[in-house]
């Protein structure tokens, strides 16, 4: 019995060796190719989705049942898409991206990689703020950046952003790294841009023992447990989510205004499956889509959308940023706030 | 140097190594013959100062080197003793000069330390080799050094762990040559443990004969060997043919197809004759025992013939039986 | 005789150079190259950066405390298990392999889970808040990495002392004049030589470390080598050729204290190793020195198995991570979430077992070809092949990573495995062959002569003396390594954050996004079923070993 189990695992290795091997002599068809070839037949769909988890993974289930169409999901921070899109530049295969930041879909559209897509249903509801005019790209929800605090730990709540350079936060504050989260990039971008004094109160901050902590759940997470008592540039959306887990944390947005990051939804230009890809944006800016939106606690891209739980967009202090042509600056804003903090 | 063991003993936790041993040894060169897991080397371990007995006494003349009682207990490189291991141990990191010579330092003034490591070179015929490492010297010439290790600091008594049986069959007689003639020709006690009889007996004035963790005799080799104290001594020295009556033995010399007298005549058949080189080792049936005697000419085998046990070399095994 | 035909090592070595070489071609090519000329602007560009000898700085002084923060805790452990009563107790070295075992980067989340502020720590002793200050610093970070790293001395130290406690010791005590000189003379540098082997592996595995300096080290702001790669590949504004200039600069250090790692163990490694280790042997020693080793031990295995695994169980258990831990805070949940079918954590932690399964039957298939054409590695065509065989093991792989993505991204390639499956199989098994071709080679290596030769003149053909012979004798060795490959590739992070085709998550990715975006208990609920699955393999070798080692004795 045991020798026999044993023959066929080296007889299965044995062909499975063989096959890799005839792979990298790239002579025979085989297993591998066929399934990278896979994407090209029209009934599966790619797409590279940055957060949030549940959204993304109840946006694929809806969207499959509708249509009947394999999503292949690839999720991970928008940093991470833009690399993975880099890397791949000789042998793409995404056919939809979803990202949490407005200026880098945009600089995707300046540099040519982006088709536009100006027929999507609801087109004309959505925000035309957070979306391309040519249609390239869609803002199909946002969430706002704030103060998220632990209701426990922290004695009285934030009002302002300058409150958090004061000495009873010393030492107990954190950021999102921009390098990391896109909505950190358009927090400091929309900031310094909107204030004159931007620049100033962040170094105020890194005065005040401000850490750099990863990405948005990663710094939420040690607010969540107490390691911190607040984090700058709070994903909102993610703080609305452990509050209703039952988790000590609250949000508020300072009332001289913040900014609100919104996350786009466009079509690559080599998408393989364009078809899907369209049926993809059109069901996100759909009242279905937007619901779900408005389950994962984002605001909506459609104003007409109710939100749930949280604050409406019109109830939330802003600042006011231009998100075009955003993505150069962005890059110098990078390098100015890593600066600052390395 | 007399050397007295009384009631060693040595357990390791419920297992037993050695029971209560208690024998004197006097002479230049003795033996601890046994078969592996006898406890022989731990018997050595335990004069070495190696292992630690459970309980007993060891003298070396009236010098106390272990007593349970007094708690007093020598240590190894205090005993004025040396070993030469089965492995040969040499520290693989020195030369063949610092692994002599590491033993010295502090004995002998610096000035007189090259002498000395010359010497016991010479003693062990391995001039010149002093700058090697042991990695790069063969088995023998490892068990050289070995030697020369342990002659270098003048010990009163050296302890040899099996040392040759690392060594092929001619080279091992070389050695044993060797080893017995130097021991001679110095002013020191030998203790040998070895588990080849012929290496015991030929080397050995004195044979400690150990059967599971007990001494089985001690003797000379030529009382061991014509007196043997038990069934079992009997049959592992030598060869030995057994009367039916289970406690009286003869040698193969005693043993011979021509009448004598005072000769018993037994009925005998021929099993096989097998030539040793000087004459041939015959075996055959004995009132259904197998027996072997020596013959100058090969008998056919199935043969029907008498044989003749001298009366004089029968040997009646003691209290037994 | 078999294996030996010229035919046999041109595969063998197609083999070899597809999967192993030509990633890190990839990455010369792609770093000196570009449009068909020689570039060196690329490289150059990287030496201008000031950021990289700061990094450069950061691995290199990482990698020297971590070599003392090792033998603080190795050195003394290893005297512990052979000169004490401790000696006795050989489940204790099971033991002390789980923290090499634990995933790097679940074993620094417990710490910082532990340590932080408001974290376990302080919940269970609120007075220890101050220790937290001096844990988030350098140090805590080489304690953190050092408690991960150093079993894998310990084995090293152990094994030489025991070799050495035989009767090299013991002329020693017979010869020797004093206790100190003894240990000076004789112990010492039969000890050093395999020291030195053992931490220049510490410091190359320390270079090559990822977990803990992305979790722990991006927390404190210590950027290293690896970190560096992995954000110029992931993080936004992405640099590519930064990325390959960095890759091929670490992988020079690694060669090089590799290169001086051979040179120091070709000098010192000593062909007399007789040393007998005694049978039965007792220890007499005062109560003081007992309780003091159990105490050692005791405070080792807490900190590095007690507080990380504490961090991790009870995260994975907690309902409010909030509430911490206060009473009625605690159930199920997260397991119960895994084990939903279908979903996330699950599907991922089945992913990294048949990836690790594939990978450790493949690997174990080409490492027994492998081994069976080296044999002793006496041509230079044999010694080629174990070289190229064991390259992985001295480079990072961060840096074979970074060139299978490059490879198998050419743009020449008629077809390519990225973004399959395939993928996360083809790098496993690059980075984990080493594995199994030393598993095998030692279990060959305690085989005869003789059988090859027998087997010659009985065998058949070829295929009969395989199935009959050699796969048999070596089946021990085979699962042995099959079983490292299988529990190395269960934890394995960085290939799959970088590799994975949409869709796909292992385990490790799993929980690592957890922290990035998801739910932690989930996160900690899928670690601690990966460690457990680990440490039953690990029993599982241990009496594989064991078992077979009595039917060949």
């Amino acid at each position: 019995m045991k020798k026999r189990g044993l023959k066929m695992i080296a007889t299965v290795g044995a062909l499975l060796t063989l096959a890799l091997a005839g792979c990298g002599n790239g002579n025979s068809a085989n297993k591998e190719v066929e399934a990278s070839a896979e994407p090209k037949e029209i009934n599966t769909l790619t797409v590279y989705s940055s957060g949030p988890d549940g959204l993304a993974a109840n946006v694929q289930q809806a969207f499959e049942e509708k249509t009947g169409m394999k999503v292949e999901m690839f999720q991970g921070t928008t940093g991470k898409i833009l690399s993975r899109l880099e890397a791949e530049k000789n042998n793409p295969v995404a056919d939809v991206v979803v990202l949490a930041s407005v200026a880098s879909m945009d600089g995707m559209k300046e540099s040519n990689q982006l088709q536009s897509f100006k027929d999507a249903e609801n087109a004309d509801q959505i925000n035309s703020n957070w979306s391309d005019a040519d249609g390239f790209y869609y803002g199909y929800s946002a969430s706002a950046l704030g103060i998220a605090y632990n209701t426990k730990n922290a004695k009285v709540a934030p009002i302002e952003w300058s409150d958090l350079s004061k000495s009873e936060w010393k030492d107990k504050i954190n950021i999102p790294d921009p390098s990391l989260s896109g909505s950190a990039v358009d927090f400091i971008y929309g900031y310094t841009e909107a204030e004159k004094s931007g620049w100033d109160i962040i170094q105020s901050w890194k005065t005040n023992g401000l850490q750099v902590n990863g990405a948005n759940k990663e710094a939420l997470d040690s607010v969540i447990t107490g390691d911190k008592d607040a984090t700058i540039s709070g994903v909102d959306y993610m703080a609305y989510k452990a509050k209703a887990d039952g988790e000590p944390v609250e949000i508020v947005y300072p009332k001289s205004g913040t900014i609100v990051s919104p996350r786009a939804v466009g079509i690559m230009k080599d998408a393989k499956n364009v078809k899907g890809a369209q049926a993809y944006v059109n069901f996100l800016l759909s009242d279905e889509g937007q619901k779900l939106v408005t389950n994962a606690y984002l605001l909506p891209g459609n104003k007409e959308i109710q939100v749930k739980d949280r604050a409406a967009l019109d109830e939330i202090p802003q600042l006011s940023v231009n998100w075009k042509g955003a993505e150069t600056k962005q890059i110098d804003i990078l390098t100015k706030f890593n600066d600052i903090f390395q | 140097m007399k050397i007295s063991i009384t009631n060693i003993e040595k357990k390791y936790g419920e297992s037993r190594a050695l029971w209560p041993i208690d024998v004197e040894l006097d002479s230049k060169f003795v033996s601890i013959l046994g078969q592996s897991g006898c406890g022989k080397t731990t018997l050595l371990k335990i004069l070495a100062g190696l292992e630690k007995p459970t309980n007993g006494e060891i003298k070396f003349d009236e010098t106390v080197i272990y007593s349970s009682k007094l708690r007093k207990n020598v240590k190894p490189n205090k005993r004025n003793i040396a070993m030469v291991f089965q492995d040969f141990a040499l520290w693989p990191h020195m030369t063949i000069y610092q692994n002599i010579a590491f033993g010295l330092k502090g004995m002998l003034p610096k000035s007189e330390i090259p002498a000395r490591v010359e010497h016991v070179m010479r003693l062990v015929k391995m001039e010149g080799f002093e700058k090697r490492k042991p990695g790069e010297l063969s088995g023998g010439q490892q068990q050289r050094v070995a030697l020369a290790r342990a002659l270098a600091t003048n010990p009163k008594l050296i302890l040899f762990d099996e040392p040759l049986s690392a060594l092929d069959a001619v080279l091992r007689e070389k050695m044993q040559e060797e080893i017995m003639h130097i021991i001679h020709e110095l002013d020191c006690q030998a203790i040998f443990v070895t588990h080849d009889q012929t290496e015991a007996i030929t080397m050995s004035d004195q044979i400690i004969v150990m059967e599971a963790g007990r001494i089985a005799q001690v003797g000379s080799p030529q009382e061991i060997y014509h007196s043997p104290a038990t069934p079992y001594v009997a049959d592992f020295i030598g060869k030995v043919n057994w009367f039916n009556k289970g406690s009286r033995i003869v040698r193969p010399e005693g043993v011979s197809r021509h009448s004598q007298s005072g000769a018993i005549a037994k009925q005998a058949m021929i099993l096989k004759s097998t030539f040793i080189g000087d004459r041939y080792l015959v075996q055959a049936e004995v009132e259904g025992k197998q027996w072997s005697f020596y013959e100058n000419v090969p008998l056919e085998q199935g043969k029907q013939l008498e044989v003749f046990v001298d009366e004089k070399q029968i040997y009646q095994l003691e209290g037994l039986h | 005789m078999i294996m030996e035909g010229r035919r046999t090592f041109g595969l063998l070595l197609a083999i070899v150079v597809t999967f192993a070489i030509a990633p890190l071609l990839a990455i010369l090519y792609y770093t000196f190259v570009s449009d068909g000329q020689l570039d060196f602007s690329k490289i150059s560009r990287m030496f201008e950066n000031d950021r990289m000898w700061h990094t450069l700085g950061n691995s290199l002084l990482l990698g020297l405390l971590v070599i003392l923060g090792t033998t603080i805790i190795a050195l003394p452990m290893a005297l512990i298990r052979t000169k004490t009563s401790l000696f006795k107790f050989d489940w204790l070295d099971i033991i002390l392999t789980i923290p090499f075992m634990t995933p790097p980067y679940i074993g620094s989340m417990g710490w910082i889970l532990f340590m932080q502020n408001n974290g376990f720590l302080q919940q269970l002793i609120p007075g220890a808040a101050w220790m937290s200050d001096y844990f988030f610093s350098l140090f805590g970070m080489v304690m953190v990495m050092s408690l991960h790293l150093f079993p894998f001395l310990y084995l090293m130290l152990r094994n030489t002392l025991l070799r050495i406690n035989g009767s090299f010791l013991d002329a020693a005590r017979i010869f020797g004049r004093n206790p100190w000189r003894n240990w000076a003379k004789i112990v010492l540098p039969l000890l050093v030589s395999s020291y030195v082997l053992g931490v220049l592996l510490i410091f190359i595995k320390t270079l090559a470390e990822f977990g803990t300096p992305a979790t722990f080290g991006s927390r404190i702001g210590f950027q290293v080598f690896t970190t560096e790669i992995h954000s110029y590949l992931s993080r936004w504004p992405v640099d590519i050729s930064m990325a390959t200039s960095l890759s091929l600069f670490l992988l020079s250090v690694c060669l090089i204290i590799w290169y001086f790692q051979n040179l120091i163990g070709r000098k010192n490694t000593y062909s007399v190793l007789s040393g007998k280790t005694q049978a039965g042997r007792e220890v007499k020693e005062g109560w003081y020195i007992k309780l003091g080793s159990w105490l050692y031990v005791g405070i080792v295995l807490l900190l590095s198995i007690g507080v990380p695994y504490f961090s991790i169980i009870v995260t994975s258990l907690q309902k409010v991570r909030g509430d911490g831990l206060s009473a009625g805070n605690f159930d199920l949940a997260s397991y119960q979430a895994v084990f939903t079918s279908g979903s996330a954590g699950l599907s991922a932690f089945l992913n990294s077992v048949v990836f690790s399964f594939i990978t450790a039957i493949v690997t174990a298939v080409i490492g027994l070809f492998i081994a069976l054409y080296i044999k002793k590695g006496e041509t230079k065509k044999q010694q080629a092949l174990d070289f190229f065989s064991l390259m992985p093991n001295i480079i990072p792989g961060i840096v074979f990573v970074v060139g299978l993505i490059m490879f198998w991204n050419s743009p020449w390639l008629p077809a390519t495995i990225y973004n399959t499956k395939a993928m996360a199989v083809v790098t496993y098994c690059v980075l984990f062959l080493p594995y199994s071709v030393q598993y095998i080679k030692s279990s060959l290596s305690q085989l005869d002569q003789s059988i090859f030769q027998s087997a010659a003149i009985f065998g058949r053909n070829s295929w009969d003396v395989y199935r009959c012979i050699f796969i048999p004798l070596l089946m021990r060795g085979i699962l042995a390594g099959m079983m490292m490959t299988f529990i190395i590739s269960m934890r394995e992070l960085v290939a799959g954050l970088l590799i994975l085709p949409p869709s796909v998550e292992t385990g490790a990715t799993f929980i690592y996004s957890q922290f990035e975006q998801g739910n932690v208990g989930l996160g900690m609920a899928v670690a601690v079923i990966t460690v457990a699955m680990t440490v039953v393999f690990m029993f599982l070798l241990d009496w594989l070993q064991k078992r077979g080692g009595r039917v060949g004795a």
